[in-house]
């Protein structure tokens, strides 16, 4: 659904970004609403987490233009105050505990623990102590509750047990009232459920999606 | 967010390279206290300490560039720092710390020598 208010909207667009040849993103964009959940899909290596990772500065793109609301500069450098960023790998420092880290993203520990009672017992043991799908749901709830316009989650759903879908699509549609939210993954059902917007990067372009036909027009998925 | 709390964050994440560059830097304030007896050694050592530190910085980012999980600067990222202070800060506050203990250096070990 296309909105027309510009606040609480992020743009992304114009993103150019090559590797020597290798040709990342020619032209792609993505816009994000307050209150509404944009999935970004694609098959591997066509530059979904590139996108963010331009976004948040951690990649220099050749071109790039991000504008929050109606604001005529946005500052690139300081983007993470605005916008917060869930990559794919594990991102907390090995040698910090949970409610350190919760800590300094001004995070209720206490949240977390409510989540899921187990995070109790993890209190004063460091990352590297975690499995890897303990320190993902951490990770996760602590993004999604930190304060935020945006919030972008690069392959949420993965190395999460089944059992945790139901509630970490809960936390999403709790979540979208406060802030926009970008997601990707592979398991695409997973985004078509909590997406209100979806978009598809193929060839270093982006293509609205309005339904499962133009999925498979553009060889995302099989009919 | 204040420049005094990004210093006080890149204690954090910087700690690696703090311990690594900080003893560069006291091996170069041992080189340049030795030679502090001599005038003309003075001056040789200290450009020499100098241009090492200059040198060793590159190489002790790249090696912590290649060791570290390249997702851990989003962890700092979210938290307001640039990219480019991530890497500046940290290399700027030893460097101060290096001129530091070379300006202290001389007359400290003078001091040492005439006890």
């Amino acid at each position: 659904m296309e909105q027309e208010d510009e606040n609480g909207k992020l743009l992304i667009d114009s993103v150019q970004l090559r590797f020597g040849d290798n040709v990342v993103l020619q032209s792609a964009y993505v816009t994000s609403y307050k209150g509404r959940v944009t999935g970004v899909l694609g098959r591997n290596g066509t530059g979904k987490s590139c996108l963010f990772k331009c976004i948040m500065g951690g990649i220099r793109p050749q071109n790039k233009y991000v504008r929050l609301n109606s604001e005529p500069r946005t500052d690139y450098g300081h983007i993470g105050l605005r916008v917060k960023y869930l990559p794919q790998e594990h991102f907390i420092p090995s040698g910090m505990t949970l409610p350190q880290a919760f800590d300094l993203y001004g995070v209720d520990y206490e949240g977390l623990v409510r989540f899921d009672e187990k995070y109790d017992y993890y209190r004063n043991h460091k990352v590297k102590e975690l499995s890897g799908g303990d320190c993902r749901i951490a990770e996760l709830y602590m993004i999604l509750n930190a304060d935020a316009e945006f919030c972008i989650l690069d392959e949420p759903f993965s190395n999460i047990a089944p059992v945790y879908d139901e509630k970490i699509r809960a936390m999403i549609q709790e979540q979208k009232a406060n802030k926009g939210i970008i997601i990707t993954d592979h398991i695409y059902e997973e985004i078509l459920r909590v997406a209100d917007d979806l978009f598809l990067l193929r060839d270093g372009f982006t293509y609205q999606i309005h339904s499962r036909d133009d999925l498979v027009r553009l060889g995302y998925i099989f009919a | 967010m204040t420049l005094l709390r990004k210093i006080g964050l890149s204690f954090r994440y910087g700690s690696g390279y703090f311990v690594v560059a900080g003893l560069v830097s006291l091996c170069a304030f041992v080189i340049v206290g030795i030679n502090s007896g001599d005038t003309e050694g003075l001056s040789e050592g200290i450009f020499i300490c100098k241009i090492l530190k200059i040198l060793s910085i590159p190489i002790i980012l790249y090696l912590f560039r290649k060791f570290d999980r390249s997702s851990a600067i989003y962890f700092w990222l979210n938290l307001g720092i640039s990219s480019l202070e991530y890497y500046v800060i940290p290399i700027v506050i030893e460097y101060i710390f290096f001129r530091l203990l070379i300006f202290i250096a001389p007359p400290l070990f003078t001091i040492l020598h005439l006890n």
